[in-house]
């Protein structure tokens, strides 16, 4: 497949790239997917989806990106939306399905597999630091570990991170400070947490 | 109550150790005011501990959470499955358009009388340039006051002295010679793949970008010195306080403060106003107003206006001839290209995941740029019908 690239359409940064986008260029919607597609599977990973279905999901939402493109100019922040309607399509399709059987969004595990990327290291230690950060973080509810990634990973804002799990702003910061609180107690290992909430791979 | 966080205990950490101590790993994945405390008042104690510290940040900030990525063929496949969706789609639309036409013709002449009237309500400054429509000719062309135009080529240096006169390349030329003529407004037309700078008689220097016109006076006489831009300057003002420097696209005008700085006002391209050095104010026709710090680039696109942290140089690098990229995608730099060069450039899908660092010379012709990409990356070119085809090698 082939393309003409015409000399008025710069992708060169997010403006022109939303303006591209806008005129429903289809370069515009390639460079978007290919932008976006590792953090959307990493997301959809950590619902708990198999890489199918996100694929499936991840089409779906750019197709009807693409149908709605002479809106997109009022998305203000792409990779929020992008998000966000990845989850919406993601728990409809396992509520269609009844293979995986999430009751609702409330209740959605998250799961997070930690990888340290710095090579400077020896592998030993890079094995050691990332176990250890995992453990801290199984100790957390899903939900905390979902916030957690979306701010820390992500870096969205409480006020995005609030639409996207259907909570309230403080109720947000409330989880992340109780996620806080505690890993700071997690040197006295409890035995409760990791019995409540491990991890289920689906 | 938190007796276990006392900077003794951790005097003897290396970067690793901290990397896995739990109250430094809650500061780096949730920074709060009061770890953030801890941490500095550490740093400030122990000062021979800085570098560990350093280090152990970057361990952590290397930490990802799920890391998981596509492999090239499933991103090529999806893409492609994307891509024919959008073609069909399009498809579809034309055959609509031909039934819808008529309902169109009458939205856009609304959208039209929308769009003029603030302009002509808000500012008296927006004229005549925003409709100017570059011509095909092949050179860059300088009009002066009294329309005498004057052709000349690539690597042309323009000098107006203080007194209006015209110097091309050394070359005296009689074209102000009369004084209501001075006043009056010069043109500088740069037509496609060609570039330009000229020097303003108040020794202001002026890079002008591939199809761009900016119009000037031979003299600045007013209180202010005025310059009209529509498409892709970069300006060095000569700092002058009594006589602001203001320039006007059809877009925003920017009122200069003694600086260096990038426009772009194309209608088709990007517009911007990018600070490199001193102090600009954004005016729009709507009635914002921005000043901007250097390396913040003000935009505007359909949404509106906003307000970024860029890498200056990034933006203004043409004048130099050269264009930088930082993991731009192999199609954005054509683009860029394509656009420096006024040639058409068609490509395969495959060159969509190319990523592309580091400068780029732009040459004289575009094959040369090419030769030069190819030796970098995976792609080869020909040329056919006046067309550049990329492909993968």
């Amino acid at each position: 497949m082939e393309y003409t690239l015409k000399p008025n359409s710069l992708f060169i940064d997010k403006i022109s790239l939303v303006n591209g986008l806008q005129k429903g260029e289809d370069l515009a919607f390639a460079l978007l997917y290919n932008q976006y597609a590792d953090l959307l599977f990493s997301y959809g990973t950590g619902l708990g989806f198999a890489k199918e279905d996100i694929e499936d999901s991840m089409q779906e939402i750019f197709c009807n990106l693409y149908l709605n493109h002479s809106k997109i100019h009022e998305i203000n922040n792409l990779k929020f939306y992008l998000l966000r309607a990845l989850k919406n399509r993601l728990l409809n399709v396992s509520q269609a399905s009844r293979t995986q059987n999430f009751i609702d969004m409330e209740n959605v595990d998250f799961y997070t597999e930690v990888t340290v990327l710095d090579d400077l290291i020896d592998a030993e230690d890079r094995t050691a630091i990332q176990k250890k950060i995992q453990s801290y973080l199984d100790e957390l509810t899903g939900r905390q570990r979902e916030a957690i990634y979306l701010r820390y990973i992500e870096d969205l804002d409480y006020e995005e991170i609030a639409e996207l799990m259907n909570m309230t702003v403080p109720s947000v910061r409330n989880l992340v400070f109780k996620a806080i609180k505690q890993l700071r107690n997690s040197k006295i290992p409890s035995l409760m947490w990791p019995i409540l909430f491990s991890i289920v791979k689906i | 109550m938190q007796t276990k966080h006392t900077s003794e205990n951790y005097v003897d950490f290396q970067a690793k150790d901290f990397a896995t101590d739990v109250y430094f790993l809650q500061w780096c994945l949730l920074p709060d005011e009061e770890n953030a405390e801890f941490w500095r008042e550490f740093c400030e104690q122990h000062p021979e501990k800085k570098e560990t510290v350093q280090r152990a940040i970057q361990l952590v900030r290397s930490v990802h959470l799920n890391d998981r990525s596509f492999s090239e063929a499933d991103k090529r496949n999806n893409t492609l499955r994307l891509l024919g969706f959008i073609r069909q789609q399009k498809r579809k639309e034309k055959r609509r358009r031909i039934y819808a036409a008529w309902g169109v013709a009458a939205s856009v002449l609304v959208a039209v009388l929308f769009l003029t009237i603030p302009r002509f309500v808000s500012s008296d400054s927006f004229v005549a340039s925003s409709g100017y429509v570059i011509p095909d000719d092949r050179n860059i062309q300088l009009v002066s006051g009294d329309n005498q135009v004057i052709s000349m080529s690539d690597s042309s240096e323009v000098v107006y002295d203080h007194q209006g006169d015209v110097k091309i390349n050394g070359e005296q030329h009689d074209l102000n010679n009369q004084k209501e003529v001075v006043e009056s407004n010069q043109k500088l037309v740069v037509p496609k793949g060609k570039r330009a700078s000229i020097r303003l008689s108040d020794g202001t220097l002026v890079w002008i970008n591939s199809n761009s016109v900016i119009e000037f006076p031979a003299v600045f006489t007013g209180t202010e010195r005025h310059l009209k831009v529509n498409g892709e300057v970069y300006l060095e003002v000569a700092k002058d306080p009594g006589k602001p420097f203001i320039v006007s696209t059809p877009q925003f005008n920017v009122e200069v403060l003694g600086t260096k700085f990038g426009v772009s006002s194309s209608v088709d391209k990007s517009q911007y106003v990018v600070l490199v050095e001193g102090s600009v104010q954004v005016h729009t026709p709507s009635g914002q107003t921005a000043r901007l710090k250097p390396s913040q680039l003000f935009g505007i696109d359909k949404g509106g206006t906003f307000i970024q942290e860029v890498d200056p140089y990034r933006y203004v690098s043409w004048k130099d001839n050269v264009l930088y990229f930082n993991g731009e995608s192999l199609p954005e730099v054509l683009v860029r290209l394509s656009q420096q060069y006024a040639v058409d450039v068609i490509c395969n899908i495959d060159v969509c995941q190319v990523q592309f660092y580091g400068k780029l010379i732009l040459e004289e012709h575009i094959e040369n740029v090419l030769d030069n990409i190819a030796v970098l990356s995976p792609i080869k070119y020909e040329t056919r019908n006046n067309k550049i085809i990329i492909s993968l090698k």
